[in-house]
Order: C-alpha cells, then sequence, then structure tokens
C-alpha cells in the first residue's frame, strides 16, 4: 500500500508540483491569461490590428472611442486601438530583453562571486553596490543621454540598473549549496567548474529567478514608459506606451481618452505580471508546500 | 555599534569615488554643448569658444576629472552651475526641501494607510476586505506613477475644480502628488505588513498569549505588529530608493522644484555640475537611508544588535 | 516597550518635519488666499500681481543668460540706453544719442536717474555695462562691434565709443533687454553674487529669489518716469502646460504665459479671462543640409517644399494659433515684405522636378528632429506627404543637445528647427544663418547655403545706413531666398498669454518678456 502511494507521489515533479499549485491560485491564472493575451497582440498585431498604426487621418483626428475607432483617435488621427496592440510588441521586447540583458550579466558575476568566493567575490559584489547606489533612474537617463535614445539604448539602460539583483540571487543560491557534498562529489570526480555550476547550481536558483524576472519584465516596461514619457526614450510615431502618454498629456483637459487607453495598457501588464510573479513565488515556496 | 556605523561611512568612499568617476564619464561621451546650450541656438561660435574654454570643458579628460576631484575632496567645492554661475551645493539645498517634503509626506501617508490595511487583512484572511484589499493593492503596485498623477489631475483639478495641480507650498497642493507618489509604497507595506502578520500570528507564543485570555485586539496589535515590524521598516526603507524615481515624475507632473526635476533639467541642458553633484549626495542619502534602517533594526531587535560589530 | 516607542518617536518625529516643510519650501499662505478669492469679483488683493511663465529664471544677470524667462525678470530692472516706439524707430529711453561719424556713438545721459540702490546713473555706469558687455561671451551678440579700447567717460553724463565697423543694425540692438545699465558700484561689490540681486533704474526693484518658486519684485520709489501701478509683482515658474492653464482659471494668476495651443480656445472662451497674442520674432521651418547630396540640388529641395502642404501642416499642428511663414524670419521684424510667396502644394510639380533632378523614382531621406512635440510633428506629416511623391522619410528624433550637436556638425540631411530672433532687426538673423562665412566651425549657418547672391544682398543690409536701401536688399533676399529654399518655412509662433478679467494695461511683447510697471486692475 505505502510502495503505490510513494510511487505516486514520485510522479509529480518539481515543476508539474509547481504548476499544480499555481493552477490553483486564480489570480496568478488570470495574469498568465493576460500575458498569453498581450504575446499574441504582439506576434500576430499585424492581423489584429484594424489600422496601420502609421496611418494618419488628419480630418479625423481628436476623435473620442467611436465604433470605427474603439479607442478614439489622436493627434494626427491615427487609432489608438491600433498603436496599443502594436505597442505590446514594443513593451514586451524591451521587457525581455533588457531582463534578458541583466540575467546573463548578473547570472554569471553572482555565479561567479558566489563560486570563487574571497576576493574575486568581495570586488564583484562591491562593483553591484555601486551600480545600486545610482539610483537606477538616473543612471537611465544618463545612459540613454550618452548613447541616444533608441529602443537599444532603452534596453540597456534598464538592464544595467537590475543586474545586482540576479547577482545576489544567483550568488546567494550558490552560497547556500556549494558547501553541499554533492557537489564535493563533483568536484572530486574532477567535473570543470563551469559544469558544476551550470548543471547543478543554476537549476537550483532558477526558483527566485524566475520570479524576480517576472516582475523584472515589469520594471524594464515601466521604466522605458517612464523615460519616453520625460522625453528621453523612444520618441514618435513608433507606438511605445510611455510616449503615447507623454504626448497625451498635452491634452489630458480635452482628449483625455489619449491617456487612458495606453496608461490602462501599461497598468495591466504590470498588474499581469505582478500576479503572476506572486503566483510563481507562493507555488515556488518550499514553505508552503504540505 | 558605534564602530560598525563608522566602518559603513568608511565604506562609501570608495564608492563614491567610483560612482563620480562613472558619471563623470557618461557626461564626457555624452553628445552635446554645454556652452552652447548656456548660450542658445543664436550665438556665435568664437562666443561658444569662448565660454567653452571659461568653463574649462576643451581640456583633456583626465585634467577635468583630477580639477573636479581636487575640488571635492580638498575645498569639499563641487564646482558651480553653468547656466546660474550658482554654487552646486546651493542650488541642490534649494531643491531638496520640496523632494524631502514630497516624499516624506508619502511616506507617511503609506505608513499610515498601509499598516493598518496589512493588518486587517492579515487578520481576516481571505474574507471579502482581504481579496480586495489584495487586488487593490496589486493594482496601486501596477499603475505608473505619471500615469496615476495625471488621471488625479483631470479628476480634481480640472473636472472637480477642488484640488491645484501645482505646486507645494500649502498642504492642499500637496495633497495630489503625495498620493500619487504614495499609490505604490502604499501598496507595498500593506502586502509587507500582510505578510510579516500572517507569520507572526501562526507562531506558537501567539497561541499562548491568546490561551492565555488576551483580546484579540491586543494580540494583533501589541504582540503580532511589535515583531512584524523589523520587515515593515526595510519595506519602508527600500521604498525610499524607489521613491526617487517616482519622485521625478511627480515634480514633472506637479511642477515642483525638486531634486529629481533638477537633475533630469541638468541632464537635459548638459548642465555637468549640476548633474555630478546631485548624483553624489543622492548616492549618500541612500547609502544614509539605509544606514538608518539598520540602525532602526538594532533598536527594534537586540538580535541583529549582536550581530553589528 | 521601548522599540515601539522608538518607532513611533521616529514616525511622530517625521510627520512634525514634513508639516512644518523642513524649513525652506516657501510659507505662502498669502499668495494661496489671495488665489481662491481672486477668482471671484472684488479682487482682495490689489496690490499683488500674480504673474507665471514656463520655466524660472536661470539669472538676473544679462551678462550670465539672455534667455527669455530670466530677460522678463531682469527687463523690468534693468533699463536700456534707448528704446523702439511704436512704429519701430529707436527714440532715446535713458540718453540721447548722437553719432559722430558712421562708427561712434555719443549717448547723453538723462540727469537724476536713480539706481534701486539709490546711487544716481552716471556716464560713468553706461561705460562699465558697455566694457562688461564687451567681456561676456554671452552678450557678445549685442556688443561684438564695439571696441572696447574707444570707450570714453567724457563727462558725468555723456558716454562716447566707436565701433570697429559701421553698422546699422547696431542702435537696434541696443534697445534689447540684455542691453540694459547695470550699476557699476552694485556689481563690483556683490561680486559673485550679484546675478541673485540684480540693480537697475526701472521701475520694479529686486526684492527675493526663491529659485524654483518665485521671484518677487516690488515698485520702485525713485523711478525718473512714470512708477509703476501695482506695488508687488510674484513670478511662478510652472512647466506643465496644462498646469498653467489651471492656475490662470482657478484665479491663482493673473497673467499666464505661454498659453499651451490645446489651451488657447478654452482660455479664449472663458468669459471671466482675457487673451492676449502677438506674433512673434520665432519661425519653425525644415531645413536642409545643401552641401550634400541630395539637397545639393536646388530642384531636389524645391521638390520637397512642393511635396509639403506647408499652411495645412501648420493648421493641422498649430490650430490656426500660428500663422504660415513665407521669410525665413518672422513677419513682425523690420523690413519684412508681403509680398513675398512660398512654393505653393503641389505634388504633380514634386515629382515632375524629382524626375528632372535624376530621382524619378524618389529616394530615401532622414529627417532629424528634437524631442518637442511640434517639432515632431512636422516630421511625422512630412513623412506621410513625401511619401506621396516617392520619397522615404526616416525620422531620427534626438535629444535637444545631441540634436544641435549633429546639426551643427553638418551631419543631418535635413532637419526641423526653430529660429528666433533676439532682435527686431532682421541682420542678426539672417547674416548669420545664410551667410557663407558662417558655415562651420558651430557658426549658425546650418543650411550650409554658399550663394555670393545672399551674400551681397546680406552685406548690403548690414552696412547701408539708408533705410530704404536696407529695404530693398532684404527685400531682394527674401524673394530669392524663396527661390533657393534651404529652409522650407512652416509658420512663424505667437504668443499667447492668459489674462485674469480684471487685468489692464498689459502690453505685449513678441520676444515675450513683457513689463509690468503699465499694469493695473480694474
Amino acid at each position: 500500500m505505502n510502495q503505490k502511494k510513494q510511487n505516486k507521489e514520485k510522479k509529480y515533479s518539481f515543476w508539474g508540483d509547481t504548476w499544480k499549485r499555481l493552477k490553483r491560485n486564480r489570480l496568478a491564472m488570470f495574469g498568465l491569461f493576460i500575458i498569453g493575451l498581450l504575446v499574441f497582440c504582439a506576434i500576430f498585431a499585424d492581423l489584429i490590428a484594424p489600422y496601420d498604426y502609421a496611418t494618419q487621418d488628419l480630418m479625423n483626428a481628436y476623435q473620442g472611442p467611436s465604433l470605427q475607432h474603439w479607442f478614439g483617435t489622436d493627434e494626427f488621427g491615427r487609432d489608438i486601438l491600433s498603436r496599443v496592440i502594436y505597442g505590446t510588441r514594443i513593451s514586451l521586447q524591451i521587457g525581455f530583453i533588457a531582463v534578458g540583458i541583466s540575467l546573463i550579466f548578473g547570472g554569471f558575476l553572482g555565479a561567479v562571486a558566489g563560486y570563487y568566493g574571497g576576493k574575486l567575490d568581495n570586488f564583484i559584489m562591491r562593483v553591484m553596490d555601486i551600480i545600486m547606489s545610482i539610483p537606477s533612474i538616473l543612471l537611465a537617463i544618463s545612459i540613454v543621454a550618452a548613447l541616444g535614445s533608441s529602443m537599444t539604448n532603452l534596453m540597456i539602460a534598464t538592464g544595467i540598473s537590475y543586474i545586482p539583483s540576479y547577482a545576489r540571487i544567483v550568488r546567494a543560491s550558490i552560497l547556500g549549496i556549494k558547501d553541499q557534498e554533492f557537489i564535493e562529489a563533483a568536484k572530486a570526480v574532477g567535473t570543470s567548474d563551469w559544469t558544476i555550476i551550470i548543471r547543478h547550481i543554476l537549476p537550483n536558483c532558477l526558483a527566485p529567478i524566475i520570479v524576480q524576472a517576472t516582475l523584472g519584465v515589469a520594471f524594464a516596461i515601466l521604466t522605458a514608459a517612464g523615460l519616453s514619457f520625460i522625453g528621453l526614450g523612444i520618441a514618435p510615431p513608433t507606438p511605445e506606451w510611455g510616449s503615447m502618454l507623454s504626448t497625451g498629456r498635452n491634452y489630458i483637459r480635452d482628449y483625455w481618452h489619449m491617456t487612458l487607453f495606453p496608461g490602462l495598457a501599461i497598468a495591466l501588464t504590470i498588474f499581469a505580471l505582478n500576479v503572476l510573479g506572486d503566483g510563481l513565488r507562493d507555488a515556488l515556496d518550499p514553505k508552503l508546500r504540505g | 555599534m558605534f564602530k560598525y556605523i563608522i566602518k559603513r561611512l568608511l565604506m562609501l568612499i570608495p564608492i563614491l569615488l567610483v560612482v563620480t568617476f562613472v558619471i563623470f564619464t557618461l557626461l564626457y561621451i555624452t553628445p552635446g554643448d554645454p556652452a552652447k546650450m548656456i548660450l542658445g541656438q543664436t550665438a556665435t561660435e568664437e562666443a561658444v569658444a569662448e565660454l567653452r574654454a571659461e568653463l574649462g570643458l576643451d581640456q583633456p579628460f583626465l585634467i577635468q576629472y583630477l580639477n573636479y576631484m581636487k575640488d571635492l575632496i580638498f575645498h569639499f567645492d563641487i564646482g558651480t552651475s553653468y547656466t546660474t554661475g550658482q554654487p552646486v551645493i546651493d542650488e541642490i539645498m534649494n531643491c531638496l526641501p520640496a523632494t524631502l517634503k514630497l516624499a516624506l509626506s508619502s511616506i507617511l501617508i503609506a505608513v499610515v494607510v498601509g499598516v493598518p490595511i496589512g493588518v486587517i487583512s492579515a487578520v481576516k484572511q481571505y474574507s471579502i476586505f482581504d481579496n480586495i484589499v489584495m487586488v487593490l493593492g496589486l493594482a496601486g503596485i501596477s499603475m505608473p506613477v505619471f500615469w496615476l498623477g495625471l488621471l488625479l489631475i483631470i479628476l480634481f483639478s480640472v473636472r472637480l475644480g477642488i484640488l491645484p495641480a501645482s505646486g507645494y507650498s500649502t498642504w492642499q497642493q500637496m495633497i495630489l502628488p503625495a498620493v500619487t507618489l504614495s499609490a505604490q509604497s502604499i501598496a507595498v507595506v500593506a502586502r509587507m505588513t500582510r505578510s510579516s502578520m500572517l507569520e507572526e500570528i501562526r507562531k506558537d507564543y501567539i497561541r499562548t498569549v491568546r490561551m492565555k485570555g488576551q483580546t484579540e485586539m491586543r494580540i494583533t496589535i501589541f504582540h503580532g505588529l511589535r515583531n512584524a515590524l523589523i520587515p515593515i521598516v526595510t519595506v519602508i526603507g527600500t521604498q525610499f530608493g524607489s521613491l526617487l524615481g517616482g519622485a521625478v515624475m511627480c515634480e514633472t507632473i506637479f511642477s515642483i522644484p525638486g531634486i529629481g526635476r533638477l537633475m533630469v533639467d541638468s541632464i537635459k541642458t548638459r548642465n555637468f555640475p549640476i548633474v555630478q553633484g546631485g548624483v553624489l549626495f543622492i548616492a549618500i542619502g541612500f547609502a544614509l537611508v539605509n544606514l538608518l534602517v539598520d540602525i532602526i533594526y538594532a533598536f527594534l531587535d537586540p538580535k541583529i544588535k549582536a550581530q553589528y560589530k | 516597550m521601548t522599540k515601539r516607542f522608538a518607532a513611533l518617536f521616529l514616525a511622530a518625529a517625521m510627520a512634525v518635519c514634513t508639516l512644518t516643510g523642513c524649513g525652506g519650501g516657501g510659507n505662502d499662505s498669502e499668495t494661496s488666499g489671495a488665489s481662491e478669492t481672486a477668482a471671484v469679483s472684488g479682487r482682495e488683493d490689489k496690490d499683488t500681481l500674480n504673474v507665471v511663465m514656463a520655466s524660472d529664471a536661470a539669472s538676473m544677470d544679462a551678462a550670465d543668460t539672455i534667455d527669455v524667462y530670466s530677460q522678463m525678470v531682469y527687463g523690468n530692472i534693468l533699463e536700456t540706453l534707448v528704446k523702439l516706439d511704436e512704429n519701430g524707430e529707436v527714440v532715446p529711453n535713458l540718453a540721447e544719442y548722437e553719432m559722430l561719424d558712421d562708427v561712434t556713438y555719443q549717448f547723453k545721459i538723462k540727469e537724476g536717474v536713480k539706481f534701486h540702490n539709490g546711487e544716481e546713473l552716471k556716464a560713468s555706469d553706461v561705460a562699465f555695462t558697455i566694457q562688461r558687455g564687451c567681456e561676456s561671451p554671452v552678450l557678445n551678440y549685442l556688443y561684438s562691434e564695439v571696441d572696447p579700447a574707444t570707450i570714453e567717460v567724457v563727462d558725468d553724463y555723456t558716454v562716447k565709443f566707436s565701433l570697429k565697423n559701421p553698422s546699422a543694425p547696431f542702435l537696434v540692438n541696443m534697445t534689447c533687454n540684455p542691453a540694459g545699465i547695470v550699476s557699476e558700484k552694485a556689481v563690483t561689490e556683490a561680486g559673485d553674487s550679484y546675478n541673485m540681486n540684480p540693480v537697475g533704474t526701472g521701475p520694479y526693484k529686486f526684492v527675493s529669489w526663491q529659485q524654483g518658486t518665485e521671484i518677487r519684485l516690488e515698485a520702485f520709489e525713485d523711478y525718473h518716469g512714470e512708477p509703476a501701478k501695482i506695488k508687488n509683482v510674484v513670478i511662478r515658474p510652472i512647466p506643465e502646460g496644462a498646469n498653467r492653464t489651471i492656475e490662470l482659471e482657478s484665479g491663482g494668476a493673473d497673467i499666464v504665459c505661454d498659453i499651451p495651443t490645446t489651451d488657447i480656445s478654452r482660455v479664449e472662451a472663458d468669459a471671466n479671462l482675457q487673451l492676449e497674442s502677438i506674433v512673434s520674432y520665432a519661425t519653425t521651418f525644415l531645413g536642409f543640409n545643401c552641401e550634400a547630396e541630395p539637397f545639393d540640388d536646388v530642384r531636389v529641395r524645391q521638390a520637397v517644399c512642393y511635396a509639403l502642404d506647408y499652411a495645412g501642416i501648420t493648421q493641422s499642428i498649430m490650430q490656426g494659433y500660428a500663422e504660415p511663414a513665407t521669410t525665413p524670419v518672422s513677419s513682425e521684424l523690420l523690413f519684412h515684405d508681403e509680398t513675398v510667396e512660398h512654393i505653393p502644394y503641389d505634388p504633380e510639380k514634386a515629382k515632375e522636378l524629382l524626375a528632372e533632378a535624376g530621382y524619378p523614382d524618389g529616394f530615401e531621406m532622414t529627417i532629424t528632429c528634437d524631442e518637442r512635440k511640434e517639432r515632431n510633428d512636422i516630421a511625422v506629416i512630412a513623412q506621410s506627404q513625401l511619401a506621396e511623391v516617392g520619397i522615404t522619410v526616416n525620422i531620427e528624433p534626438l535629444e535637444w543637445a545631441a540634436f544641435l550637436d549633429k546639426v551643427y556638425a553638418g551631419e543631418t540631411q535635413s532637419y526641423v528647427l526653430g529660429w528666433s530672433s533676439a532682435v527686431p532687426d532682421p541682420d542678426m538673423v539672417c547674416y548669420s544663418c545664410f551667410h557663407s562665412s558662417m558655415i562651420g566651425n558651430g557658426n549658425n549657418n546650418v543650411s550650409r547655403i554658399n550663394d555670393p547672391k545672399i551674400d551681397e544682398l546680406l552685406d548690403k543690409g548690414r552696412t547701408s545706413f539708408d533705410t530704404a536701401t536696407r529695404e530693398e536688399a532684404y527685400s531682394e533676399f527674401y524673394h530669392y531666398l524663396a527661390e533657393v529654399v534651404p529652409w522650407d518655412m512652416m509658420w512663424v509662433d505667437s504668443k499667447y498669454v492668459g489674462l485674469a478679467g480684471d487685468v489692464e494695461g498689459f502690453v505685449m511683447d513678441p520676444m515675450g518678456s513683457y513689463r509690468f510697471a503699465t499694469v493695473s486692475f480694474q
């Protein structure tokens, strides 16, 4: 009897178990659904957007929401719904690539620091401290001002400020298991340091990294929007949500639909990412597992 | 304890040195000519060249950097603003009160609103209140500061006309900016309070106290909250940091002449001394706030105090 | 127990700190009190004029800056030797003038004029001001022709000096705010802090400046002319356009400069407010780089002009609140010619010209612009209209400082730019923007046009003292420019100021630096 039960329990792998627990969290699933929807919009923007995002129609500028233009039109008569849809492409790209940058560099640095310890560790963590003491918004602004405002630079700027977080996570995970026996064993057998790090250590930090990454995408999108808002991000006609908000700002009194919809898009995306991140955190949390 | 504080302060120095170097380099490679920005488009090239020489901008990078560090270290002089000719320190000091006012009032709102909400949520876990609060909390974190600010202006200044949209002198003027900035912090504080309270409530000693016959209210507030304070204080400390980003937005939207706006404007006009001085200032501020938070920890928990060597 | 108290104490301390304002921040409950009632009829405080502008002044010293906001403040504090009357003629202000020869000027100063510090205005102050102007790179554009070695104090009230070359525009330049006369004593005594404590002879004297928050001026009792009508002036910066309008509507401000385009109709329609406007000295345009392909060919430039509907673009972006421009400088400057015509909107003709120039299938180009909305908008609409004639446009938005760098280095193909004249005389802008000697090295001929006919006309305009000759020269110049189009003109900017219902006597100024001495409440 007990054998059977044990076998049944073994069937649930770590990830399967996590997924099962995530599914129970309705809010998190809602978030996942929204993200899925956004990714869908980003990929199939050409098919679902009713208009092209750059087509001007000066005669019909400043229209409020209507049947032809669900979200209304902007100052050039461009359809806001289409611009919001195309905007998902831009925002998601920025989010993922920025996080990718922080993850790769941060993860690498954290791994090296944690694994090798000693002076290297100290040095790397001090550098991380320095990056963290420059407020991320200022760092982002300075980088964009120095390199020019383009999508690539925006991604670099937001990516750099988040490197220390990933470094810390990876380093902490490594420190946690570095001294365990199976690592010693692997070393004894002669496995190279790199293989050890990649095969054994990294999988263990995946959990917190995933949570951090989800929130990181949110942060990157928000920062990019913020930079565009103050005029240092991607400027029109690219339909980036933040710059749409920035231009809409001039018209808040008469045409506030221009501010409402891009803002909603940002808020919804961030909300979904946060909720998903929280759900993942709960699902992955060992303390809450039976 | 004292030694620990001194050690922390000393560690600041190498960090600040590197920070100044990084910012200096970034500004140096940034395209754009401060002299031209000051004189304006219409100025003649000889005038621009003259001004550039006057400001020392035509010298090689290292010389400029060394001159700056020399003034900083030996005379505590962080230079004068390119546009106004006023000492950078004065300009920063002028802007500091506005930002501090904004930051402190929003933290105050965050704590005053967030903590009780978190406590109630924790006590009435899974109730409707809890669920609504959780969702609103998440919404709060998700709203971009600049969007929320604009929406509030539309609602309260434009449509209803009951609150002013700019300025920071009177408390009415501070309401919208402070609320906008606090939205995110309220959410974070409430959630943090909720989760640490939940942890505390589950602990054994609470059971003991309850069996002893204490009222729920007393248990919650006196015992639960007290021990949950530490993570709450952490969060407040870290919020201070992210506040700066939000402050930049708020100051822009609500026309508050604070440090955030000063920095953004100075970067745009290539007013290098202010940018450098400002970043230095802010980095020091951050470090001090972190130190303060750690000291408060020590106050709140003797175990932690023992760790500070 | 102690832990809780510590935490509570800290919280309370923070609260107290916040509510008492942590030092500074202004305790202007007075101003806000006035703001609540001012909107209603029956103004309580008739002694204070609340002015709002778009940005804070940078300095109170003309030698530091000539930006329009600083000028607005020090323009009320200082006075110039001469001024312009309604016909645009130079007339005496603080002094009478005489030309001893075509490069020498002699000024006889009015006697009994007092500075705000009580001292009397003497020739030595004028000499000092001019000397200072010669040494300042910022004021170079006004004083570059003056030979400092010739500045001479003839007697207590007479000063004379000579220019290096004859300059017809010189006297007009001397009517500008930055040429205001300063007190030698005040400047030398204050040293570095002078720019926070200006002293002049104007109808208002400087009281205080809380940077970023407000500037206070007070009427000068010993003013030599008609005293200011309102005793106190408070000037505040509010960068957000919509907020400025809200301030006007709520009664928080009596005069609001730079009403954003989107709010103009609202202010106009409001019965409690007044709207004043004036055509300014600034123009906005799409400029070309005439040194590089394909815009080195005048036919290509003309083709683009034919392809763009400049009047339609102006209407669309400025909603009727700016006039389409035909000349490179504002129609408000001296010697404007109404007969100049802008290349009309004719896409067919554009395609013809392109084919003629060797681009039958169009080509690809880049428009560089800065982050300002209106400039951006021009690029965006241009992109769409040029596509109709086969020209593909890439828009390159840059941050302002980086943008200027690139344009001045000649690295752009075309750019959206504006130019404002700091003086009513067209020479300053025209010469520096179109004369071939002004190409490169950071000089202002950013279109890099090199045309001997242009040079000749501009030289003539600069050196002839006869008004009729100058008028003719500039007229010919404008007509010629409309053919060779180094700039595709878009519009002439206008300035819009919102006033509270009971404000009277406000005089508009094309440069946007307004004077308050004549303003009063009904």
